[in-house]
């Protein structure tokens, strides 16, 4: 009995890593002056640069005078501005699935100019970028700016 | 001019001694004479400038919004550049179009439209200010469609 919850051991543990290590690429940085680094569900952080992947899950965090730009599957963009943390919680585009469109982002410091992609166009309502003091619902190119509490 | 050519000079092996023969003068262009400047007059006295209202560090008076809303006012601040989108909290929804600025301080305070821009700066390098073929948008797809040029 015990040989076997040892044999199954390797298994559980591949399986709970599992979601980890395939959560699903959903964009890519194109541009980036300064450093990108985004945090998965995991915890470890990646440092990202150009042509690197961003995933469901992922925590995008700008540093001091960088700008990232993400282009996402359904070729919409976001340029995130210095000192940003960006949530990429959720971002469904399937071309063939219009019912399942869905994209949840939530922006908890700094600002992003974002700029609609196919999924906008076709689901107006489907996108919505949450932060402390509202949500922003709709299909809108916009630049969103937190300003921070003064010192 | 001149000087670089002469500092080739120095610099070549040789040069030297090149530049100690029998080569004509060089034409030098004329040297106008340096321009004399009137002494200014006394300042007048300046008028009174009209207010205006620049979002700065140092604007005298911030712009102020619907709702008593200062300019960079911690908060949420939305410029919409092209469709609509709904701001929503549990004090209230508003919706804004494209060109209208918007402004929540907090969790607790509707939404409200700012009759200008709040003072918001979004300026990345250049680099960033070039879309990578991201495609038109609903209300821009009338615009995008039209033909500048077609080859039968």
């Amino acid at each position: 009995m015990q040989a076997r919850q040892l044999l199954l051991l390797p298994l559980a543990a591949l399986l709970l890593a599992a979601p980890v290590a395939y959560a699903q690429a959903v964009g890519s940085v194109t541009t980036l002056t300064g450093m990108l680094v985004a945090q998965g569900p995991d915890g470890a952080p990646r440092v990202l640069a150009v042509n690197s992947q961003v995933r469901e899950g992922d925590t995008l965090s700008t540093q001091r005078d960088a700008y990232a730009r993400i282009v996402f599957k359904d070729d919409a963009e976001v340029v995130l501005q210095p000192g940003t943390t960006l949530l990429v919680k959720r971002y469904a585009y399937d071309p063939a699935q219009p019912r399942q469109d869905k994209v949840e982002l939530s922006l908890t410091e700094g600002g992003l100019r974002s700029t609609t992609g196919k999924l906008a166009q076709r689901s107006p309502e489907a996108t919505v970028i949450t932060t402390p003091q509202g949500a922003l619902k709709g299909s809108a190119s916009m630049v969103v700016t937190l300003q921070p509490d003064r010192p | 001019m001149n000087k670089l050519l002469l500092a080739l000079l120095l610099v070549l092996p040789g040069a030297p001694a090149l530049a100690q023969s029998k080569l004509p003068p060089l034409p030098l262009p004329p040297v106008a004479p340096a321009p004399t400047v009137a002494p200014h007059p006394p300042a007048a006295p300046l008028a009174p400038l009209a207010p205006v209202s620049v979002a700065g560090p140092t604007a005298p008076a911030a712009p102020v919004a619907p709702g008593g809303a200062p300019v960079q006012q911690p908060g949420l601040y939305v410029q919409v550049i092209d469709g609509l989108v709904a701001l929503s909290n549990p004090a209230g929804v508003q919706v804004f179009q494209a060109g209208q600025f918007g402004f929540t301080p907090n969790f607790q305070t509707p939404p409200v439209i700012l009759p200008q821009n709040p003072g918001l700066k979004f300026s990345p390098p250049p680099v960033f200010n070039t879309s990578t073929g991201t495609p038109p948008t609903a209300s821009s797809a009338g615009k995008a469609n039209a033909v500048d040029c077609e080859v039968r």
